[in-house]
């Protein structure tokens, strides 16, 4: 087991002056101290400390990166715990503000403190998950960004046009998002309104998904539909690298997958995250009460087609309209012999 | 102030003003047409947004109307054929969120959309549905904006196609891309625009956080201020400066219109940033009136030094000359008006030298001559000392002589008040038996007799009243309270006291009687006036007596006229003295010993009024007295002629005799009130001494019954009694219910009231009384 610890990584922003992680609004002239909690895969993990530089980036574009002092901490222990602790300590330093950056940073903050606003990242719907009222007045200090839109159905229908004669569709998801989202009435929408059948099978690891995949259900499926979840969170390039190779169309939620061997994606997407944490922060810096701040979400969505691993679907074949309607096309994958080709 | 600072404060004003002049007159238009520039080229910036804004919405429905434009209708196309032409619709126009395809009569043909699922020829009726039955002058009809999940703004619009089908196209358009183009603004170094639909809600803002909030602007300034104004605002555009909605920031706002939505498009600027070119102008105009100013000063100053510099070589000279240096001269190295005065002032030194030697001689000469008249006037000095001394001496003599005199004057007082006094209380008994005895007589002859001893005795008692009163202004115990009192008044009791007499003796006696108020003793005044009337009436034997008065200036004048026996002239001045008996006067015994002219003169004095006579022997006498008129109007004493009971109490003489002070003060206020004179005491020594002061002998005494020591109101009026030989009545006032008449009869001219008393009663009393006594008198 890795050793828990929260490391703050001070090099990229200054600190108050004696030393404490103590801040507030009523402080008037000094710099706001505000923590941008990550909690990482492991210590090689530098994909925090790369958005912390955007982070600071999108604070210089809303013209308030002088009013606050951004403060790094990285939890990389294991377990909710470990987060839950790591949490406490952020609130026992009284930061100004909070930007948690993914969906268990948001859980740890969520019991740790309820006055102080988090700024927070969501896949989940957060109304569901109890973070927010409602997407437009969260009601509570919490608000941020969520890439949860109800596109279940949206992205089964594509993958039905993209490779017609598809029947049976097998949905890889894990227990955690199937009892926190809408997931299973999008799919009982989608087989009431395309008339196909639908399996779930659940794997948050790449060894549930091994042994899922040699189920016999799983034989029979025509298709999969992945959306985003614990497995494709935790090893994201294993798990688009097994789902390749059972040689069946495969619907992502992410347009990485396809860039990296996945046949099709339709990803809600968003404005720069950073920007959006900067536009918040600059709303409370304003006096704005967090609970008025509304929690912002995909309005737009990319449709992503890999030519490749298309052609290679066996008896599948990807419909031309498709790949007329695809906002990306590509050939190649990485790790291919063959080069990635951006078409479009 | 020196002379070289004023003018170096007029010139520099003077320049100053001009300078600030000119630049008021050339700063304030170019002020005024910077800030219009200003604000031309922000509305140009406006200008420019809502051009890209309606680019942008123009290119969407060119897009929407090109594939709707196909021949849909005839069999050419498929419904998924025309279903694709509209994903692909989707995909080139990233702002469309969905396509609703509708046939004439509002079923639904296709729907496509970027997160639902796609229907086909569903048959859905949405005939009553908004975006169907929305119209437009043109074939596409914008509506309202709306928030999808209370969050994005989006807009619907309709497209009505032309052709034969006559289907109508509806999209929903996310405004995200518009607030692209808001946010890719560049309007200054931290100037921003943003979107406000008809409806007044933020649509389109850099900061999208704002926008998904659903802010409506309707109180905002910038809304209020460009609401009156929304034709100005679609044509040219309107600018004001107002605070911003979000920050509060002082902003310099300008507002244009997008003709097709109706939206607002504002840009704003801090008022900062968009006035700094022309605060900058400003600056500049600034620091240049700075340096001209300082320029203005700095030749102010060296003009005027040169200016005062000849005057201070002037001054110079005229210094050194008030100091003595006769042979000073100025020098003046110009040819000007001062170089002249500079040469004038030489002319002038030197004769000032000249006449200074001239002017000490003359003084050597005039100071011989006054030594010489100093030693002449010492000796006159000296004489007039020698007379002093001399004069000293006869004074100090002349004094001896007057302290002689007025010892003896003094003694001859003591001896006429002892006299007068012992010899009084004989006379009055002597005047009661009298009386006893003409009553007893019933011898005819003797009748006659005992009626001239009566007119002896009466004689001899108005001689002793005579020598009391005398006694007693040389003694100078009368007291003189001068007040503001109605000459009519003293006249009008100067008459009825005088009538009868004048009457007895055949002559009239007239009295005029003006209302006017004098300065004086009104008691020692009537004393004054009766006495002149008395005599004018005695020694008138036909004719008439009149009394008159006259203003002279700020004095009255009372006039006593008589056309009696006259007085020749060299007796003017003696006819005062007393006992002087002018001739033809002291024929008759009863004519008296001439000691009323002595007391009119010597209360006059004291009153320091001004007694004079004028007179013709056989034709008459005037006789004027000269008082000061009152310069306030004094209090009117009440009149009632008509009443004789009346009469009686007005102008009578009373004692008030109490030693509680509130009670002897309203009883004082009362009978002065009804027109007495009054004199008030605690006791009866004090009423003594009071009344040792008057010439007048009381008509009623008022005392209360218990007073201090152990004395009584009776006490009080005997001593009175005593103190003036006559029966005086008087009125005993007490508490005490158990006193009875009894014990004081009505002889005894005492009557008893008890308290309280009633003032009608009282002055019914009072009437009575004095009624009873001067019919007893008579």
């Amino acid at each position: 087991m890795r050793a828990s610890a929260v490391v703050l990584l001070l090099s990229l922003c200054s600190i108050c002056s004696d030393g404490q992680l103590s801040s507030g609004p009523d402080r008037k002239g000094q710099l706001l101290d505000v923590v941008y909690f990550y909690c990482s895969n492991g210590v090689n993990d530098t994909k925090g400390q790369a958005g912390l530089i955007k982070f600071l980036d999108a604070l210089v574009r809303a013209k308030i990166r002088d009013r606050v002092d951004v403060i790094y901490v990285q939890e990389n222990g294991e377990g909710d715990a470990a987060v839950d602790l790591a949490a406490r300590k952020i609130v026992d330093s009284r930061p100004y503000a909070v930007i948690a950056t993914s969906q268990d940073a948001l859980e740890g903050m969520r019991h740790a403190t309820s006055t102080i606003p988090v700024l927070f990242v969501s896949h989940i719907d957060p109304v569901t998950m109890g973070d927010v009222a409602s997407l437009n007045r969260p009601g509570v200090r919490r608000t941020g960004i969520t890439f949860y839109t109800p596109i279940a159905a949206k992205e089964i229908e594509i993958l039905l046009e993209a490779f017609p004669g598809i029947k049976r569709v097998g949905v890889l998801s894990d227990q955690f998002t199937i009892l926190h989202s809408g997931l299973l009435s999008e799919l009982h929408e989608a087989r009431k309104a395309l008339g196909i059948d639908t399996r779930v099978f659940l794997a948050s690891t790449m060894l549930e998904l091994q042994n899922q995949l040699k189920l016999s259900d799983a034989a029979s499926v025509d298709a999969w539909y992945v959306p985003v979840g614990d497995l494709i969170a935790s090893d994201f390039d294993g798990a688009i690298h097994a789902l390749r190779g059972i040689g069946k169309p495969i619907m992502y939620t992410r347009t990485n997958a396809v860039l990296k061997g996945g046949a099709l994606s339709y990803e809600p997407l968003l404005p720069d995250p950073y920007d959006i944490w900067a536009r918040q922060l600059a709303l409370i810096l304003m006096g704005v009460d967090v609970a008025d701040i509304p929690v912002e979400h995909p309005t737009m969505f990319k449709l992503a087609v890999n030519l490749d691993t298309s052609n290679l679907q066996g008896q599948m074949k990807l419909s031309k309209a498709i790949v007329k309607r695809a906002d990306q096309t590509v050939a190649g994958f990485e790790g291919s012999a063959q080069n990635q080709q951006q078409l479009h | 102030m020196k002379l070289s600072t004023r003018y170096f404060l007029v010139l520099t004003a003077f320049s100053s003003s001009a300078l600030v002049a000119v630049s008021l007159v050339e700063g304030i238009p170019a002020y005024n047409a910077n800030l219009e520039q200003m604000a031309r080229a922000q509305r140009a910036e406006a200008k420019a947004v809502v051009a890209r804004v309606e680019a942008r919405l123009n290119t969407i429905a060119a897009q929407i109307e090109e594939v709707n434009g196909l021949p849909w209708e005839s069999d050419f196309f498929s419904l998924t054929e025309r279903r694709d032409e509209l994903l692909r619709l989707l995909k080139l126009n990233p702002a469309i969120f969905d396509l609703r395809v509708l046939s004439h009569s509002g079923k639904e043909k296709i729907y496509v959309s970027r997160l639902s699922l796609d229907r086909i020829d569903s048959g859905e009726d949405f005939s009553k549905s908004a975006q169907f039955l929305r119209t437009s002058t043109t074939n596409i009809a914008y509506g309202p904006v709306y928030f999808r999940d209370s969050t994005d703004p989006y807009v619907s619009v309709t497209f009505r196609d032309a052709g034969p089908a006559r289907d109508v196209v509806v999209a929903e358009l996310n405004l995200g891309s518009v607030a692209e183009l808001v946010r890719n603004a560049s309007i200054g170094k931290s100037g921003y625009a943003y979107i406000v639909d008809s409806a007044n809600r933020l649509i389109a803002h850099p900061n999208a956080s704002l926008v998904h909030r659903n802010l409506d602007l309707s109180k905002s300034p910038q809304m209020e201020l460009t609401q009156p104004n929304r034709l100005q605002a679609l044509s040219e555009g309107v600018t004001i400066r107002v605070p911003s909605f979000d920050t509060g920031e002082e902003v310099v706002a300008s507002a244009r219109m997008l003709p097709s939505s109706e939206w607002m498009v504002f840009v704003e600027q801090p008022v900062a940033e968009a006035l700094a070119p022309v605060l900058a102008a400003v600056y500049r105009a600034a620091l240049l009136l700075v340096v001209l100013l300082a320029a203005a000063l700095v030749g102010s100053l060296i003009l005027a030094r040169r200016l005062v510099a000849p005057i201070l070589s002037l001054q110079r000279g005229v210094a050194a000359i008030r100091e003595g240096s006769l042979s000073a001269r100025v020098g003046v190295a110009s040819d000007d008006e001062l170089a002249s005065l500079a040469s004038e002032f030489n002319r002038m030194a030197e004769q000032l030298s000249q006449s200074y030697t001239d002017l000490e001689s003359k003084v050597a000469f005039r100071t011989t001559a006054l030594a010489h008249t100093s030693s002449a006037l010492e000796e006159k000095a000296r004489q007039v000392e020698s007379l002093n001394e001399q004069l000293r001496a006869n004074l100090a003599e002349l004094e001896s002589r007057n302290d002689d005199a007025q010892r003896a004057s003094a003694a001859k007082t003591r001896f006429l008040a002892i006299a007068s006094h012992d010899l009084r209380q004989p006379m009055h008994t002597i005047s009661l038996l009298v009386g006893i005895v003409r009553e007893r007589n019933r011898v005819e002859e003797m009748g006659d007799l005992l009626r001239k001893i009566q007119v002896c005795v009466e004689m001899m008692e108005r001689l002793f009243d005579g020598l009391l009163d005398i006694t007693r202004l040389d003694a100078g115990v009368v007291n003189v309270m001068p007040v503001d009192c109605d000459i009519s008044e003293i006249l009008y009791r100067i008459e009825l006291q005088y009538s009868s007499m004048a009457s007895n003796k055949g002559i009239a006696l007239r009295v005029r009687k003006p209302h006017v108020f004098v300065r004086s003793d009104p008691i020692l005044l009537e004393r004054i006036i009766g006495n002149l009337v008395s005599n004018a009436v005695r020694y008138t034997d036909k004719g008439g007596v009149l009394v008159g008065c006259r203003r002279v200036g700020s004095s009255l004048q009372v006039m006593v006229i008589d056309s009696g026996r006259g007085i020749s002239a060299e007796f003017f001045e003696t006819v005062f003295d007393e006992f002087v008996q002018l001739p033809g006067q002291s024929e008759g015994f009863r004519e008296g010993l001439g000691l009323g002219l002595s007391i009119v003169r010597r209360s006059a004095d004291l009153l320091g009024h001004k007694v004079s006579v004028r007179s013709s022997v056989a034709v008459g006498s005037t006789f004027v007295i000269e008082m000061p008129r009152s310069k306030t109007q004094g209090r009117r004493a009440l009149i009632a002629p008509a009443n004789v009971d009346h009469d009686r109490i007005f102008g009578a003489f009373a004692v008030v005799i109490d030693d509680d002070a509130e009670n002897r003060f309203s009883m004082k206020e009362l009978l002065v009130q009804w027109g007495c004179h009054v004199v008030d005491a605690d006791s009866p020594k004090r009423a003594i001494e009071a009344l040792t002061g008057h010439l007048r002998v009381p008509d009623l005494i008022v005392s209360d019954l218990a007073l201090r020591a152990r004395e009584s109101g009776f006490d009080a009026v005997k001593q009175i009694r005593e103190l003036t030989g006559d029966p005086i009545p008087a009125i005993i006032v007490t508490g005490d219910l158990t006193q009875k008449l009894g014990e004081h009869d009505l002889a005894s001219r005492i009557w008893i009231i008890h308290k309280p008393v009633n003032p009608i009663r009282f002055r019914h009393l009072v009437e009575r009384i004095l009624v009873v006594t001067a019919e007893a008198t008579q």
